[in-house]
């Protein structure tokens, strides 16, 4: 996940949902909302190539389970490598978003 | 599963996909509380984001390459004519080429097996008498005297130079040990390998101090010889090897082991021996000829080496006027290839016109394939294909089909190869070790692809000129051609292409034809030849050597069926043992004072009485020799050649001639020979290196087992020298053979024997230029039939588009034999127009073959006038069934059609 990625952001945002246990896309989708308080919406054509990609790097794993709603999902967890990359990316991030904050408050 | 990640990613399938997107649109409807509807649009259009997902793990161009396979095998499967023909002609077409290449790869382009081969030149003396060389053919050469005098220190132009002997007695010996066996033997100077770069495989190389005349006798053996005879064992270094070399018997220390794939500069060999050149006798009368190898300094070329060697020695020997020296210095792999590279690139050339004609002809398959599918690119076209896509679509199915064919190609290049190399005369070196390496796999390869590019290319360009709509307009049973013009022009370059190798190859058949019916002058169907040659160590004596022949001529005529057996230094039509005499006079003709001996060579050949009626040689005049020849007056036979050379006009029977006299040893008065008094003129043989060589003038002496039959050295007792048995049987020759080689056994079973049945020798002379010209017959025709079904498809694509326009012609009167004469009349344009270019190509391409041609001129009338009439004949043939449906196309239902 290199920093030149567009999708970074929705790719942290992703392995940090699935930190919390394992979840289907539109669970995802629904927690990103409920947790940054509607602030963030996400764009839900991109979700799912997102989620493709992760799996394809390793980072997620998926199965098909069915929900407590009697409903055939696809269930995504992080694997052993998705948290190890999820800490890097959280350290950096806080990193980035701290200088960010700095020079906003020198401006 | 579960907090390890799996190794191997499951690509999820298309279905999977679909249905994550499902659920997830089911799920926010149902929390939301929206429409089924509503949730789908806010998810976008499902198909990009599914074919999105899909791009996470498949690569465009995978994907879109599988697409393409599936969808030209289902047109194959729809259309396996086309795809059976086209594979075909082009997998012959690739696999002709490849086998060629292979063939001829070391001939041409691999690289010699030396260290910075193209460095090593052969250097030396070709010795002209007046405008052409002495010796037809011969190769540069230098004296051992001028080699070690003059070249004791390298000079100028070279790093390095090495010598190996030429002409110095047999090049073969013999292992004297164990089972016998005959081994080409090389005497080397001792750097020759480190000169060519070739470092021993196992022991040691030849020392300075094992080059010394009288040291102990080394020897290095090939790795094949290491192989077949020691089994690979390590401890043959310093085993004593006893061999038989001409005269001598030697028993060598092997010290040394060469490399696999270490080949002889110019001939196979299987053992070298260090030439003992030093230290230099100047005195010695026998001189050694050396062929010299060198290594060129980094700067300079061979020519510059040549102009400093012309400068330094102007001349290496005192020569008679008259005759002069030329130096030369050439690449080792021209002389090692010498006349085998033009045949080579002749070959190399029909090939490559072969594929040529291969590839337009698919191409011209394919171009009426877009045609006929021009409805359904139309519809895809209609429908938002891309045209890069449809061309894409165009391009992939060609290089599919190119590489099916290349992988067919493979089995008939395997196949080709076999025969070619069974077919291959010898003089072409490496042939027999031709194989399909990875290096003749790579050029496959880039032929394959190439290939497929080019029968591709005009096919995908054409899809950019189709008109959908009119594609979707059209009805199935008209439909409108592609690219018309383009076709005809394929058609009538194939035509071109196939007039010029069908010219080439009925030149080559006339030439071949004119080989094989060369009065030779004698007949060898129903003779067997049995050659041996004795060595010392079994034969010490020429009274051993009389007791082998003897018994085995005796017990020959006793065999049944035999009609006459002679003896002989050389059967015919090889030339004679080599001998060569110059300055004969005729008694009672004197050579006029003050002028030197005229300088005629005469080969000469020694005979026992019954050779002429073995041969069945014509006798001209006079008698052919009998038994009281042998004992009695000098008697010679002298065939027509050397009797108008000798006598001009006149009758030679009863003249006495004599070979001119020996040089003196030491100085003095030359020695005389005595005269031989003529007892018959015979017919011309032929006697030269090849089948095509005027006869030379020649005389024959009556020679006997173990005596001396000639004046001179070299007509020595067959006891020591060896002999060639001919027995002429009215038994079959092959049972003759069986029983000679028992006989030769039963004599003495460690004895090495050759045997020939009749024409094998002839055959062998000729071999090149059947090679050639089966190679080149089997193109032409191939390529004849490709043009005919060429020249079949677009008449038959015109007459089925023009239908209507014919249609309205026979409603109008015309009559059917007017439609046929309008469409032959067409397709002959078409064939005159390619006739014409054809018969420019060949006029250029077949200046190369001059060459290879004996009494045929390049231009030859008939061959060209047959080889446009079997084309002609063959185009009607292929435009018979085109021109008879126009001639029967129904008038009304053609009208009513549209």
């Amino acid at each position: 996940m290199d920093r030149q990625n567009p999708q970074a952001a929705l790719e942290l945002l992703i392995l940090k949902t699935l930190a919390a246990g394992p979840n289907h896309g539109f669970g995802i989708a629904l927690h990103i909302e409920e947790a940054s308080s509607a602030l963030l919406r996400v764009e839900e054509g991109s979700l799912y190539p997102a989620l493709h990609r992760l799996d394809k790097a390793s980072l997620i794993d998926a199965e098909w389970t069915v929900t407590p709603n009697g409903r055939r999902a696809r269930m995504y967890h992080l694997t052993k490598s998705g948290r190890k990359r999820l800490k890097e990316i959280e350290e950096s991030w806080a990193t980035l978003a701290e200088g960010v904050r700095r020079v906003l408050r020198w401006a | 599963m579960g907090m390890k990640g799996r190794w191997f990613r499951r690509r999820p399938s298309d279905e999977e996909m679909r249905e994550e997107l499902e659920a997830h649109v089911a799920m926010r409807a149902e929390h939301d509380a929206i429409g089924t509807a509503a949730a789908r649009r806010r998810l976008g259009n499902t198909l990009r984001t599914r074919e999105t997902m899909r791009r996470v793990w498949v690569a465009e161009w995978w994907d879109a390459l599988q697409q393409d396979a599936w969808f030209t095998w289902r047109s194959w499967r729809r259309q396996p004519g086309f795809a059976l023909g086209a594979t075909l002609v082009l997998a012959l077409g690739l696999g002709a080429s490849t086998a060629l290449f292979a063939a001829l790869d070391r001939v041409l382009f691999r690289p010699l097996p030396y260290a910075d081969p193209d460095r090593l030149v052969s250097v030396g003396v070709v010795t002209f008498r007046g405008e052409s060389p002495m010796i037809q053919g011969a190769a540069e050469s230098m004296v051992d005297l001028f080699y070690l005098q003059e070249w004791d220190t390298t000079p100028a132009p070279f790093q390095s130079v090495t010598a190996m002997g030429a002409l110095v007695g047999p090049r073969t010996c013999e292992i004297a040990e164990g089972e016998p066996e005959g081994l080409r033997c090389d005497l080397v100077d001792h750097n020759f390998l480190r000169v060519l770069g070739t470092p021993v495989a196992l022991g040691r190389d030849f020392a300075p101090e094992d080059d010394v005349r009288g040291a102990p006798p080394v020897a290095i053996i090939s790795h094949a010889l290491w192989v077949r005879r020691f089994g690979t064992d390590p401890g043959v270094i310093d085993r004593p090897l006893s061999l038989e070399r001409g005269s001598s018997l030697l028993r060598a220390r092997i010290i040394g082991v060469l490399p696999p794939d270490f080949e002889m500069p110019f001939d196979a060999g299987d053992l070298l021996l260090p030439a003992g050149l030093r230290p230099l006798d100047p005195k010695a009368m026998a001189r050694l000829s050396l062929t010299v190898l060198a290594r060129l300094r980094p700067d300079v070329t061979p020519e510059q080496a040549k102009l400093t060697l012309e400068t330094t020695w102007p001349e290496m020997m005192k020569l008679p006027s008259g005759f002069r020296e030329e130096w030369r210095v050439r690449p080792v792999r021209d002389r090692r290839v010498g006349d085998a590279a033009r045949v080579a690139w002749l070959l190399m050339g029909a090939v490559a016109v072969f594929l040529l004609i291969a590839c337009v002809n698919v191409t011209n398959l394919m171009l009426a394939r877009v045609g006929e599918r021009r409805r359904e690119f139309g519809i895809r076209a209609a429908i938002g294909a891309g045209r890069i896509r449809l061309a894409r679509l165009a391009l992939a199915e060609s290089l599919l089909l190119s590489i099916t064919a290349g992988g067919l190609g493979l089995l008939v290049a395997y196949s080709l190869l076999e025969t070619f190399v069974t077919m291959a005369p010898p003089g072409i070196p490496g042939v027999a070790d031709a194989s399909i390496d990875l290096r003749v796999f790579a050029v496959a390869a880039v032929l394959v692809v190439g290939a497929g590019v080019a029968i591709g290319v005009w096919p995908a360009a054409s899809v950019f000129r189709l008109d959908e709509l009119q594609g979707l307009r059209s009805t199935a049973t008209s439909s409108p051609g592609a690219r018309p013009r383009l076709r005809l022009a394929l058609v009538t370059t194939q035509i071109a292409l196939t007039l010029a190798l069908l010219g080439g190859s009925a030149l080559l058949l006339r030439s071949l034809w004119n080989v094989v019916s060369v009065p030779l002058g004698f007949t060898a169907e129903r003779v067997v030849t049995l050659s041996a040659s004795l060595g010392r160590v079994r034969y010490p004596t020429a009274e051993h050597g009389v007791t082998f022949f003897d018994g085995l001529l005796e017990r020959a005529r006793a065999m049944p069926g035999t009609v006459s057996v002679a003896m002989s230094d050389s059967p015919p039509p090889l030339q004679s043992s080599g001998a060569v005499t110059t300055g004969w006079e005729v008694e009672g003709q004197p050579v006029e004072p003050g002028a030197t001996q005229p300088y005629l060579p005469i080969r000469i050949r020694s005979v026992t009485p019954h050779y002429f009626e073995t041969f069945q040689i014509r006798l001209v005049h006079g008698r052919t020799f009998q038994e009281a020849d042998v004992a009695g007056e000098p008697a010679v036979a002298i065939n027509e050649s050397a009797e108008r050379a000798l006598f001009g006009g006149a009758r030679a029977v009863g003249h006495r001639i004599r070979p001119g006299a020996l040089p003196a040893i030491g100085g003095g008065q030359p020695a005389p020979r005595p005269w031989y008094t003529v007892v018959g003129v015979t017919a011309d043989v032929r006697n030269g290196l090849a089948l095509t060589d005027e006869p030379r003038p020649e005389v024959y002496f009556v020679a006997r087992p173990g005596r001396w039959g000639g004046p001179l050295a070299a007509l020595a007792a067959f006891g020591t020298a060896g002999g060639h048995l001919s027995l002429r049987t009215t038994a079959s020759p092959s049972d003759a053979a069986a029983f000679l080689r028992q006989i030769a056994a039963d004599l003495d079973p460690r004895q090495l024997v050759t045997i020939h049945i009749g024409d094998e020798l002839l055959t062998t002379l000729t071999a090149q230029p059947r090679f050639i010209t089966s190679l080149l017959t089997a193109f032409a025709g191939l390529a004849l039939l490709l043009a005919a079904v060429g020249l079949y498809s677009v008449a038959s694509y015109l007459v089925t588009q023009r239908r209507r326009d014919i249609g309205v012609r026979m409603a109008l009167g015309a009559s059917p034999r007017d439609v046929a004469g309008h469409v032959v009349g067409e397709a002959g344009g078409w064939v005159g127009g390619g006739a014409l270019l054809g018969g420019a190509l060949g006029w250029m391409g077949t200046r190369a073959l001059q060459s290879q041609l004996y009494e045929v001129q390049a231009l030859d009338p008939w061959s060209w006038t047959g080889a446009f009439l079997v084309l002609v004949l063959a185009l009607l043939l292929a435009v018979f069934r085109p021109t008879y449906r126009a001639a029967h196309v129904d008038p009304v239902a053609a009208l009513r059609m549209e």
